[in-house]
């Protein structure tokens, strides 16, 4: 009994709990005798299953959820700047948003990411109204990436994805080591785990944008509502960001800017323009050059991309 | 080495080597930053205990770091240790020094812990509770009890004016900058303007008061930590206490408030809420402060850029480690305004105020850089 005691003491403090040690006490440990008992304990002692789920740990939460928006208004200052807006994305889907500059589109994803109050109508996600839960409960189920980037005080990437388990979090508890796994996690799948001890201010453009994507994993959402995600990326980061976004199971809200983007990777579009919906459904369907020539005043011809098989359209600049 | 007994040679050896791990280990990392929080706060923890021996020893009449610590068991214990020194010397360490000393220490973690949150609230490095208008604010209500009301709640009435000084302050500029969108920048540029009128109105009371009076207000204003007695150390101790517990417990959302509101709103933390308790207690501490020590400015302008630098910006570090910096920082001001004019005592915001003005200056110049 005692031996066992002694056992499962030098057990957990040299193996089970050793993330948790400071490193100094483990380069204690580093005499060879101690490590010569340590090795043997561990033989003795396979390795426990770590208390984390058996499903990868940043994909806990299922393949989506459905949202719906129902006539949406907003008013600001007596200004009309949405106009019965009414949207639905299906669990898993990819959805795009579109429209010219002043359209209405970040305002839409304001009233849709629980920041603004519609002034009519309502957002439901599976069926409960976004307002009728709390502000915690809400970032459980709904993670969004703005173009908004953390003040250059020197946090790291790592701290600034960890920010992403907050919702998480209660109390007094400091992040475990699970909360630590699903940082690392998110990290790996969106490839920036090699960034983790870099200042987020002295990442790259796409760099950064990586490290925010990779906080709205960590977070563990449902929906995932990006604003403009391909802004200031080059054209490679811009295609990987948003084939790192579609294998995310998880349904998707994007407004971008980039209508072959947009054809490309979004399962429905909504077209926005002055604060009304002008077009919804396929992309094939919306993206027709009568409605680009009516909304952005461009001319542009529609057909099948050589490589894809989507929608392509070429502009014409005159 | 050579003369010792067996025993302690080997104490002595095996500190050395203990010393040589944990030296090997740091120089194994790049920076303070990868070393673990509990591990800086005990070398803190060791140069803050190191700072209090020098400080209260450190003297006109100088005594021996042994004894300081013997005459402070005593007081606590009394039947330890049987006494071996003079009334004057116990009356020296306990009364005068030791109180002063600690004040220091709460004072400097205090400020340097609002500055740290100020900061982060902010998003600007260069807020700190002098600069944003709170101290002014604690000033003025301060200077409203001195000088025109009296001590009508007894010993609480300085602090509690002071306090509602600060709030109020933090309030007018909390309710300016939401009106008017509320950006960090707007915040800093209210807060100096706030800082500027309340000053202002404080200079108003001063001068219309009577002159004596006005000539203790000003010396006070000035920053001093030569009143400290025990029984008034209570308060600001608990204030810092209770404001450390629940800053410590609000750093992670200080954290995700760095990458901006609407950013700290999608991550479910209720902003302008969050915001307002931050605001609140930052006055409280400040206020406390204020009224147990004066104007003392600049320590929560330093002290987190400091650290920041050294330890890395997660508020769950920076906190702690700011509070332990600020009170050590504070010790050895103070030191400086003992001797510096000896015997006279000088007004330890002068050299905050020298010391942190050209630190200000130094950082403006490295930021255009």
């Amino acid at each position: 009994m005692v031996r066992h005691f002694a056992v499962f003491g030098f057990y957990s403090v040299f193996y089970g709990e050793s993330g948790t040690l400071p490193r100094w006490s483990r380069r204690l440990c580093r005499g060879d005798h101690l490590m010569q008992l340590v090795r043997t304990l561990r033989a003795l002692h396979p390795p426990r299953p770590r208390f984390s789920d058996p499903q990868p740990a940043s994909f806990a939460g299922s393949g989506g959820v459905a949202l719906r928006a129902d006539r949406l208004g907003w008013e600001e200052d007596g200004h009309r700047i949405l106009n019965t807006i009414s949207l639905m994305a299906e669990p898993g889907d990819i959805i795009g948003i579109i429209g010219p500059n002043g359209a209405g589109k970040s305002s839409l994803l304001r009233l849709l990411y629980r920041f603004v109050q519609p002034t009519t109508g309502s957002v439901r996600i599976d069926r409960e109204d976004i307002w009728a839960i709390s502000a915690a409960a809400f970032a459980r189920k709904v993670a969004v990436v703005l173009q908004e980037f953390p003040a250059d005080f020197g946090l790291r990437a790592c701290e600034v994805v960890e920010t992403g388990r907050i919702p998480h979090q209660s109390g007094w508890a400091a992040s475990n080591r699970r909360d630590r796994e699903i940082v690392f996690d998110a990290m790996e799948t969106v490839g920036v785990r090699a960034l983790a001890d870099r200042d987020f201010a002295s990442l790259s453009g796409g760099e950064k944008q990586r490290v925010l994507l990779a906080r709205a994993i960590a977070q563990q959402p449902e929906l995932l509502i990006l604003d403009e995600p391909t802004n200031h990326l080059d054209i490679g980061y811009q295609f990987e960001c948003l084939r790192l976004v579609r294998d995310l199971p998880m349904t998707v809200i994007a407004s971008i800017h980039d209508l072959n983007i947009a054809a490309t990777y979004c399962d429905r579009l909504y077209c926005l323009d002055h604060g009304r919906m002008v077009a919804s459904g396929n992309p094939d369907d919306v993206l027709t050059p009568d409605l680009i020539r009516k909304v952005y005043g461009v001319n542009a011809l529609c057909d099948t991309h050589p490589f894809t098989g989507r929608l392509r359209i070429t502009f014409d600049p005159n | 080495m050579a003369g010792l007994p067996d025993a302690d040679r080997r104490v002595c050896r095996a500190g050395r080597s203990f010393l040589i791990l944990v030296t090997d280990d740091m120089k194994m990392k790049r920076t303070l930053r990868d070393c673990s929080l509990g591990l800086l706060l005990a070398a803190l923890a060791v140069v803050l205990l190191l700072s209090i021996t020098f400080a209260v020893a450190f003297g006109p009449v100088p005594i021996p770091a042994l004894q300081v610590w013997k005459i402070a068991l005593h007081h606590v214990w009394p039947d330890l240790l049987v006494p071996d020194w003079s009334k004057g010397r116990d009356s020296i360490v306990w009364d005068i020094r030791f109180p002063r000393v600690v004040l220091g220490a709460i004072v400097g973690a205090g400020l340097a812990v609002v500055g740290t949150v100020l900061q982060g609230i902010t998003r600007n490095k260069l807020a700190d509770p002098h600069l944003l208008g709170v101290s002014s604010g604690a000033a003025m209500g301060a200077v409203v009890v001195l000088l025109h009301i009296g001590m009508i709640f007894g010993g609480m009435t300085l602090p509690l004016g002071a306090f509602a000084g600060a709030l109020l302050a933090t309030m007018i500029i909390a309710g300016l900058a939401g009106r008017s969108g509320g950006t960090p920048d707007r915040l800093i540029l209210l807060g100096v303007a706030v800082s500027f009128v309340l000053g202002a109105m404080t200079s108003l009371l001063i001068f219309m008061a009577d002159h004596r009076a006005s000539h203790v207000v000003v010396f006070w204003m000035l920053g001093g930590l030569g009143t400290a007695q025990w029984q008034n150390l209570w308060f600001p101790v608990g204030v810092l206490m209770v404001g450390l517990l629940y800053l410590q417990f609000r750093a992670r959302h200080l954290n995700a408030l760095m990458s901006g509101e609407e950013t700290a709103a999608t991550l479910g933390i209720e902003v302008g809420n969050v915001r307002l308790q931050l605001f609140v207690i930052c006055a409280l501490v400040t206020g406390t402060m204020v009224s147990v020590s004066g104007m003392i400015g600049f320590v929560g302008l330093m002290v987190p850029h400091i650290v920041r630098q050294l330890a890395g910006a997660d508020h769950r570090r920076v906190l702690p480690l700011a509070g332990l910096g600020g009170a050590i920082f504070l010790i050895w001001a103070d030191v400086a305004a003992r001797t510096i004019l000896k015997p006279e005592d000088m007004p330890i915001g002068i050299i905050t105020g020298l010391v942190g003005g050209l630190f200000f200056i130094w950082i403006t110049l490295r930021h255009r850089g």
